[in-house]
Parts: C-alpha cells; sequence; structure tokens
C-alpha cells in the first residue's frame, strides 16, 4: 500500500508528460556529457589492451649483431623471473623515392608466426615474406612514407640495395611509436634483413619480466648478460639497457597530457550539465507553485511536500540516468574508438567504467534532488494564497527599461515583435536559457582558442627549427668543421647554421640538448635571464616546463650528466618556446665541442635559396652526394616533410578536440530546445488566441524563431566572456599538465562563426516546439491548463 | 431579420451570395479526455441569419460555448457540417481556418486575451498584420478608428497590465473589428465586468450589429440576453428553444 504522496509521485511523471519527458531529456543529455569522463579511462584500457597484445618488452639488450641460435634465445626465458624472450635486427636504412633518399628504421623479425616480445602485428595483407616488407601502419598516418600493398620499395642498407614488395600494414608500440617525430619504419624477416645489412647476429633482445622492481629487474639484467656471456665471451652489450617501468610505454607523457585534455574537456561537459540539470529543476519545481499551494491548503506539511517534489526528481533523475548512461557508454566507446584507432593504432575493447557510473548515477540522480531542492524550499515557504494565485512562471512585461526598448523596434514584422517581447517577457528564465547556451557557446568559442594555441605551439616547436633541410651525421666519418663549407658551395643552398644534439642527464632524468653558437638563428623567446655570450662556456638555457618542473630560476647552479660526466652549469636564462615539450637544455656550441673533442657539430640548419619543394629536393640531393663522395656518412630531413606531418597530427588533435566539443553543445541546444518548448507549453493559451484571430503556421514560426533567437543572441553574448574564461581555464590547466606556460591565443574572428552557428541552430531547434503548436487545435489551445 | 444578402468571405468583392450567415446541421461533439468520453453537442441544427444579434443561453457544461467554438472553426465537429457565410469550414485545414477566421470572424473571449506584451494599438492592430491587409499605416489608422470607436484613443499606446478590466474588453472589440468580419462572436463577454461596464460594453456590440454585423454571444445574464434579437436555450448539448424547428 503506498501512500497518496507517493502516488503522486509517480503520476507527476504522467501527468505533464511533455514536461517530464524534456526534463528527463535535459537530466539524461547532461548525463551523457558525464560519459565524456570515460574516454581516459577507456583509451588507458585500450592502450593496456595494445601492450598487452604488443607484449611490449620490460628490458631491451642492445648486443652488437651477436649470433644467436633459436634454441640459445629461447634459453632466454628460462631465466630466473623472465616470461618470455625474443630478438630482432634493428638497423638505419634508406629508400630511394623518386630518386631521393629517406632515412627509414628496419626491423628484422626472426619469425611472424611464433613472436613473443615485441610482437609486430599484420593490420592489412600479409605478413613479409623473403623479400618483402611490412609497413608499419604509422608510416603513412604521419605522412611519413606511403607504401600501399604490392609497391615496390628501393630500400638501401649497409650491405647495398635491393627491391622489395610491400606486403602490409602492421607494426608494434616499441617502433611505431617512434614513427611521429622520427623516421619510417619497414619490417621483414631477419634473413631478409641479415642480407640488406651484412650483419650475421641480432642487434636487439627483448626480455619480457614477472617481476618489475628495481631490483629484481637489475639482477634479471645481470643473469641474462651472464648467461649471454658464456655463449658469446667478450661480447659487449649497452651498459643502460632499456626498461619500462610498471605503467610506463614509449610516448607515455604525450598520451598522458592528451589524456589530460580530454579529462579537462569532460570535466567541462559536466559542469554544463549540472547547470541545466540545475536550471532545468528549477524551473519545472516553479511551474508547481500552484499545486504546492494546493497540498499546503489541505494541511500537507513541509516536508511532506518537499518529500514528494523529491521523490518525483529522484524517479525523473532515475529514468534519465538509465537513458542518458546507456546513450552516454555508446558515444564514449565510439570517440574511444576513433581516438584509439587513429592516434594510437590500438583496437579498445566495448567498456563500462564502473567509477564513471557511479558519477553518472550521483549527477543524474542525486544531482537532479539537489538542483529541485531550493526550489521546493522556496515552494513551500510562501503562503497558501500566494501558491494558488501562482500560475507558472510571473511573466510581468511592460515595466522595465528593456521593455520599452523593445517597444521602438516597430521596424520589425509583428510575428517578430511578438517573439522578441516575448522573450523579454520571461526575463528570468531567458537569461538562465541564454547562460546555457552562453556556456555552449563559450565551449565552442573556448574549444577553438584552444584548437588555436595548440595549432600556435605546434607551429611555434616545429618553426623555431630554422632552415628547409635538417643535416645529421649518421655513424661512420661524422660532421667537421669542413661540413659548413661543403654544404654552402651546393647549388640552391644559402645557408648553413651548425647545431649539435645530446642527451643530458638531470636529477634522473634525459633531456634533450641543443647546443647553438650565441649568434644563433634559432628564434628564442626567453621568459627570463639572457642567452648565452660568447666565451662563455659552462652556462645553459632552460625550457620554460624544464624550470617549472625542475623548480630552476636564473643563476641556480645545477650538475648535469654530461657525455663525458657530470659537470657544474649555471642557468642563464628560461626559454618561453615548447622545444622538446619546453623541457629543452640550450648550451654553447663551442664549450660542447670543445668537450666532445669535435671540430664541427652532428647536424646543420640548411636554409636553401628557394624554398619550393623541388628545390628543396635538388638542394637536399646535392648536398648528401657532395657530402658521402667526401666520405661522410649522413642523412638529410626536408622540413616541408615534416611540417606535413607536423599538421597532420595537428589536425587528427584538432578533429578530437572539435569532437568533444559537439556534446558539450548539444547540450546548450537541447537546453534551448527544453526552454522554448516550456515557454510554447505556457503560452498555449495565448498562441490559441493567436490561431483564433488568424495566426498561420508562418507567423507562429517567424514569433518562435525570433524568440529562440533572441535568447541564443543573449547566450551568445554571454558565451564571450565565459569563452575567454573557459579557453584561459582550460590552456591554464593543460599547460600545468605539460609544466609549462602557455600562450592564449584568442582568434576574435571565431566569434562570428559561433554566432552564426548559435543562431542558425536556434532557429532550427524551434521547429519542435513549432510542430507542436501547430498541429494543436486552437480550442485544445484554449482549453490548455 | 435584418437581412439575408452578404458577401462571402475569400471571394472577389463583387460576387455576393445569399443564405444564412450561420448554419450548423446535426452537429455532434464528443470531448474525449484519458477514459471519459463527454458528449458535448448531440447533433444540433441550427441557423443564424445575417445581421442577427444572437444570445446562446444555458446553464454551465451545456454545450453553448462549445457551439461558438464549431461555428468560429475553433474546435472541430465530431460529426455534422458547419456552415459559415456559405463556406463549409469543417472541411478546412488549420491554416487554411486561421486565415479565414481572421479576415471572417471577430471573436471576444471573457477573459479578453489581449497579448500582454503588445500595445492596445497594435492588439487592435494584430488581426490585419495576419491577414496582411492594406499597408502598416492603413492598418494602424483603421486600429485607430476601433480604437476612437470604442473610446480608447487616448490609451492607444497602453499595455493590457496598464488598462482597467473594461477597457481591456474595449480593445479586445476594437480587436474583433479589425479586418471588418462578417461576423462577431463572443463567449460572456461581460462575464468579467461589473453591470455598468457590462451595459456599457453591449451598447458597444450593439452599434456594431447596427452596422450590419452579425453578432452571436453566450451569456449567463438573462439581462444581457434580453437585448438580443433572438435568444437561443441550449441544454444537455441540445438546442431547446429559440430556433426555427426546435422543440
Amino acid at each position: 500500500m503506498i501512500s497518496a504522496l507517493r502516488r503522486r509521485s509517480l503520476r507527476e511523471l504522467t501527468k505533464r508528460g511533455a514536461r517530464s519527458w524534456l526534463t528527463m531529456t535535459t537530466i539524461a543529455v547532461a548525463v551523457v556529457g558525464v560519459w565524456l569522463l570515460a574516454i581516459p579511462a577507456l583509451i588507458d584500457d585500450a592502450m593496456t589492451s595494445r601492450l598487452d597484445d604488443d607484449r611490449l618488452n620490460h628490458v631491451r639488450l642492445f648486443p652488437n649483431a651477436v649470433v644467436l641460435s633459436d634454441a640459445e634465445i629461447d634459453g632466454l626465458a628460462e631465466l630466473p623471473n623472465v616470461t618470455a624472450a625474443d630478438a630482432k635486427i634493428v638497423a638505419g636504412g634508406q629508400v630511394n623515392l623518386s630518386g631521393r633518399l629517406i632515412d627509414v628504421g628496419l626491423v628484422g623479425v626472426r619469425d611472424f608466426s611464433a613472436q613473443r616480445v615485441d610482437v609486430v602485428a599484420v593490420e592489412s595483407g600479409a605478413a613479409p615474406e623473403p623479400g618483402e616488407v611490412l609497413a608499419d601502419g604509422e608510416n603513412l598516418r604521419f605522412g611519413r612514407l606511403a607504401a600501399d600493398i604490392g609497391d615496390t620499395l628501393s630500400i638501401t642498407g649497409p650491405a647495398g640495395t635491393r627491391e622489395f614488395a610491400v606486403s602490409g600494414t602492421g607494426g608494434t608500440i616499441l617502433f611505431a611509436s617512434g614513427v611521429r617525430e622520427g623516421d619510417p619504419i619497414l619490417y621483414m624477416t631477419a634473413d631478409t634483413l641479415r642480407d640488406l645489412t651484412g650483419w650475421p647476429g641480432v642487434t636487439s633482445i627483448e626480455l619480457h619480466l614477472d617481476q618489475r622492481d628495481a631490483a629484481v629487474v637489475s639482477e634479471t639484467i645481470t643473469a641474462a648478460q651472464v648467461y649471454l656471456d658464456d655463449i658469446n665471451p667478450g661480447q659487449s652489450y649497452w651498459l643502460a639497457p632499456g626498461t619500462w617501468d610498471p605503467g610506463e610505454w614509449p610516448d607515455k607523457d604525450d598520451f598522458d597530457n592528451f589524456r589530460s585534455l580530454f579529462t579537462i574537456l569532460a570535466g567541462v561537459a559536466v559542469l554544463s550539465g549540472l547547470f541545466m540539470v540545475y536550471n532545468t529543476m528549477n524551473t519545472l519545481v516553479r511551474q508547481e507553485t500552484h499545486e504546492i499551494g494546493m497540498m499546503k491548503a489541505l494541511g500537507g506539511r513541509r516536508r511532506h511536500i518537499a518529500g514528494a517534489f523529491l521523490e518525483t526528481a529522484g524517479l525523473m533523475g532515475l529514468i534519465a540516468t538509465i537513458a542518458g548512461s546507456v546513450a552516454g557508454v555508446l558515444l564514449a566507446n565510439l570517440l574511444v574508438s576513433a581516438i584509439a584507432t587513429s592516434l594510437m593504432s590500438a583496437q579498445p575493447h566495448f567498456g563500462v567504467p564502473l567509477e564513471v557510473l557511479g558519477i553518472a548515477a550521483v549527477i543524474g540522480i542525486a544531482g537532479t534532488m539537489l538542483a529541485a531542492l531550493p526550489g521546493v524550499l522556496r515552494a513551500t515557504r510562501i503562503s497558501v494564497r500566494d501558491a494558488m494565485e501562482h500560475h507558472g512562471i510571473e511573466a510581468r512585461y511592460g515595466d522595465a527599461w528593456l521593455d520599452r526598448a523593445l517597444q521602438r523596434f516597430r521596424f520589425l514584422s509583428r510575428s517578430a515583435q511578438l517573439g522578441l517581447r516575448s522573450a523579454a517577457r520571461s526575463k528570468g528564465r531567458s537569461v538562465a536559457t541564454g547562460l546555457q547556451i552562453g556556456l555552449a557557446a563559450g565551449t565552442a568559442i573556448a574549444f577553438i582558442a584552444l584548437g588555436a594555441t595548440m595549432v600556435f605551439l605546434n607551429n611555434q616547436t616545429f618553426d623555431v627549427e630554422a632552415g628547409d633541410i635538417h643535416l645529421f651525421e649518421q655513424g661512420g666519418r661524422g660532421l667537421d668543421d669542413t661540413t659548413a663549407g661543403i654544404v654552402e658551395a651546393v647549388d640552391g643552398v644559402a645557408a648553413a647554421h651548425p647545431i649539435h644534439y645530446a642527451t643530458y642527464g638531470f636529477r634522473g632524468e634525459n633531456y634533450g640538448v641543443w647546443s647553438l653558437p650565441t649568434d644563433t638563428v634559432f628564434d628564442y623567446d626567453l621568459g627570463a635571464g639572457r642567452w648565452f655570450r660568447e666565451g662563455e662556456s659552462d652556462v645553459v638555457v632552460v625550457g620554460q616546463a624544464l624550470a617549472n618542473v625542475e623548480d630552476l630560476a636564473v643563476d641556480d647552479v645545477i650538475t648535469v650528466e654530461r657525455f663525458d660526466g657530470p659537470i657544474e652549469v649555471t642557468v642563464i636564462g628560461i626559454d618561453n618556446l615548447m622545444v622538446n615539450g619546453g623541457k629543452g637544455i640550450f648550451t654553447p656550441l663551442t664549450a660542447v665541442l670543445a668537450a666532445a673533442g669535435r671540430s664541427g657539430s652532428n647536424a646543420y640548419w640548411i636554409e636553401t635559396v628557394s624554398s619550393e619543394e623541388a628545390a628543396v629536393d635538388a638542394a637536399a640531393g646535392g648536398i648528401e652526394q657532395a657530402l658521402r663522395s667526401r666520405g661522410h656518412s649522413v642523412s638529410t630531413e626536408l622540413r616541408y616533410v615534416e611540417r606535413a606531418a607536423n599538421q597532420s597530427e595537428a589536425s587528427l588533435i584538432l578533429t578530437f578536440i572539435v569532437l568533444l566539443g559537439v556534446p558539450v553543445l548539444a547540450i546548450g541546444m537541447i537546453a534551448l530546445v527544453s526552454t522554448m518548448t516550456t515557454n510554447v507549453l505556457e503560452r498555449t493559451k495565448e498562441i490559441g488566441v493567436l490561431r483564433s484571430i488568424g495566426a498561420r503556421r508562418r507567423h507562429l514560426g517567424k514569433m518562435l524563431r525570433t524568440e529562440g533567437m533572441a535568447v541564443a543572441f543573449v547566450g551568445w553574448l554571454l558565451g564571450v566572456p565565459l569563452g575567454y574564461g573557459i579557453a584561459r581555464l582550460l590552456i591554464w590547466l593543460i599547460s600545468r599538465a605539460f609544466g609549462a606556460s602557455f600562450p592564449v591565443i584568442f582568434p576574435l574572428w571565431s566569434l562570428v562563426p559561433v554566432l552564426v552557428l548559435t543562431l542558425a541552430v536556434a532557429a532550427l531547434v524551434v521547429r519542435i516546439p513549432l510542430r507542436r503548436v501547430a498541429r494543436m487545435r486552437p480550442g485544445d489551445a484554449l482549453r490548455y491548463e | 431579420m435584418k437581412g439575408a444578402v452578404q458577401r462571402a468571405p475569400n471571394q472577389a468583392s463583387d460576387q455576393y451570395v445569399t443564405g444564412p450567415m450561420v448554419q450548423l446541421t446535426a452537429v455532434e461533439k464528443v470531448f474525449i479526455s484519458g477514459r471519459l468520453e463527454y458528449p458535448a453537442l448531440r447533433g444540433i441544427d441550427l441557423s443564424v441569419e445575417t445581421g442577427e444579434f444572437v444570445a446562446l443561453v444555458g446553464p454551465s457544461g451545456s454545450g453553448k460555448s462549445t457551439i461558438l467554438s464549431i461555428l468560429t472553426g475553433i474546435d472541430r465537429p465530431t460529426a455534422g457540417t458547419v456552415t459559415v457565410a456559405g463556406r463549409r469550414i469543417d472541411e478546412m485545414t488549420e491554416d487554411e481556418l486561421a486565415s479565414w477566421r481572421g479576415e471572417n470572424v471577430g471573436i471576444v473571449f471573457q477573459f479578453f486575451q489581449l497579448l500582454p506584451t503588445l500595445t492596445a494599438l497594435e492588439n487592435a492592430m494584430l488581426p490585419m498584420d495576419f491577414a496582411d491587409r492594406g499597408t502598416l499605416d492603413e492598418r494602424r489608422l483603421k486600429a485607430s478608428d476601433h480604437l476612437e470607436l470604442v473610446a480608447l484613443s487616448d490609451k492607444a499606446d497602453h499595455l493590457p497590465s496598464e488598462l482597467s478590466g473594461g477597457e481591456q474588453q474595449r480593445v479586445a472589440i476594437a480587436r474583433a473589428l479589425a479586418c471588418d468580419p462578417a461576423l462577431i462572436v463572443g463567449d460572456e463577454p461581460t462575464g468579467n465586468l461589473d453591470s455598468e461596464t457590462a451595459s456599457g460594453m453591449f451598447d458597444l456590440l450593439a452599434s456594431v450589429n447596427e452596422r450590419g454585423v452579425t453578432v452571436v454571444y453566450v451569456t449567463h445574464d438573462r439581462d444581457m440576453a434580453n437585448r438580443a434579437d433572438r435568444i437561443i436555450a441550449i441544454r444537455d448539448g441540445l438546442v431547446v428553444e429559440g430556433n426555427p424547428g426546435s422543440a
């Protein structure tokens, strides 16, 4: 037996079907927003799954082409703590693309059908037979190398040049992760690569471990080296074997930054949803004031009444949470599928993170009840008489200056005047809806600003490296003090600027170092301190992220691990650019070359006379030829190719920012539909009168469109400062995730498309209430309560 | 009977038809609310001639307001035919009806039903706006004339919230006259007014009728009903008195 009050709670849902549905739809959309929070967790799962599938090594040893039989490699798996072992040949080579040589990474796999660690999976086509190669899927994705199945590639290795047919695409995360910022990767059988390199053995030994504690890992490495020494006494291995800490994998930092971005964007969606739930429930409860008066007149006490309304709110929240969660789970999984396959080459599994389900339930049910509470308490406090005389939302028109001002808009048609004045009539609700739309429009503006900032940073990071061609030494005879002269003598070359790339250790981490001349072409942007001067040696300029993370300031004296041992250097400047993720270190070139005992740097930024692609290609070919003919082993990187890869990556990130922005925008627009429909429901009788005195569908359409667009315009106005604020917040949060401080790029042009879009969507969404109005007979409308 | 010749609405101005202004034949109306079916009209035959001043009377729930809704096309009959000024309005679409109503029928509601965001003048212009009658100046001039007729020209710029109940109802009559309709209907047009204001209102409706406009109104007030040319009594969805041929 349930009480009359509880029965009322249940029947309330069906009594005003349209309003209940609208409210529940609004809450459900907010719940969908909550599910965006599932994206980082689902991406994590997808990545974990990819790591499991690829069986990413935990320890990697780098022997110098040691000859090991299959049985000897398998024997490594018998060592304590080793669960699986494998070995590969990894070498550098070059592919001839229409006469231009591009560097590639070559990976030789012992047996594609029986891989144990760092498994190279085939995505399309087939595993390569002898004389064939498998192209890494990332090659094409980042514009590094376009090779279709069946294409023939001419590949040059240490032992000569061979022709290879492309058998398919595939890859493994260990190597694929390097494609984005490095060379394209090609996989082939170990025997094929042995033939191309002339190397007898393997150059990479990968171990998959059971225990991952540092001490146990160290013991395992020692045991493996002892095992290998017994087989090949005197064989040297790199002293610092590659290891992955638990939960780490290649490019995890980039992934974490990306995940932070998603978490922040999802947070904005949740906030927007919460505001909408509050707004909707507040409106709903205010419409019930008359009924609250009736219940009080019949002896209902405040707690009874509040309980009954909260029960209804809870029920609505429950239904909306279920519906919103179903849609949210689908949306989140769909987005993750798109993100994981395009950015991470991972195949995500369908998932429902329970913690997000909990948040959705809390926001959908408890949030709805809480949102209703202020309105319910307010309604229960007013007198019975006032409550009984209350009919929906009070809408007094004519007193405010705005009302008077609008009456001067006589140039508008009558229908448009009616719409505009109707918007002004329910000022409170129009502003609340405007705020909701403002949040959506503001989010759109903020997303554009975020995108613009990301593109700016991306381009800035790219553009700080001057030149049209980058020249690198490749083992063998490196570059020296004759290089600049040789290069500058090549046709089409304007200038060659030296740069020496190295790595320094600092507080247990490795950081990329650029050693540059005092009068460098590198366009540094110092936030503090100064650039180094002629003759200075033990000084460094550090990137802002490194300074922030390691709490470094100008004049700090720090100890860094250089290739020749630890040295003390003074921090003399902090650079604002995002070189090496803002964690770059810059040192005077002369000091580093002196320490390394070199006469020249290991790389050059080369400016060509013309930036035309053909001219750059020709100059690169000329440089390679000129240096190789003098015995230098070099490779070149064409900046226009890198720029395209860079833009492709930026576009992908922008696409996903937009993809996430769409649900937030949708939430705002559904709020507009909800408000417009509620407005129409409240004015049903008035619309009946309009129909009775000759208003046709087009008149009502114009009226509702004007009203909707007026509210949307107010929303846009509110959205501009909101958007600026959200953009600042988002960029601040993301820059914190990077440990840096990003500039805020706020493109003013973005206000125009967002205004057009907001007005267009507003004009479109009013068709929903219009259809209802047009269907309604005037008699029914006049009788509507 | 004051005349049986009228101009047919929506037809060329030089075409005239003869016949009653309103002809309801075997009209039934059943309202359905949830599981409840409520027969409001049970087969009514009713005729109102052009230029007549007719009062519909009857107890609450008898169906008199429903008759007004049916003859203005605000509601559709469940059965039967409705002919107004020579046109079968029960066969029109909603949009055709809205357009037809705006140009041919003036409605005065009990609760005035003025648009709260429009001034008195704008309310009086509204049906002309919907019907695209004349230029904006012509509409304004005509609406001003109508406000003058109801003695409200001095309050043309006032919003409904700034007018008394009687003044609002006078604006409603000015609005009803907007498109020079052949028929004016009033659903308890004085029901919300004090007796003095109500009497003045009736004088106004009578003067409109004097100009040849057919007036049909619903009232509970016996004195107001007695001022009509003809009283039609409705009870339980049937005409019980005042209609030729009725019981």
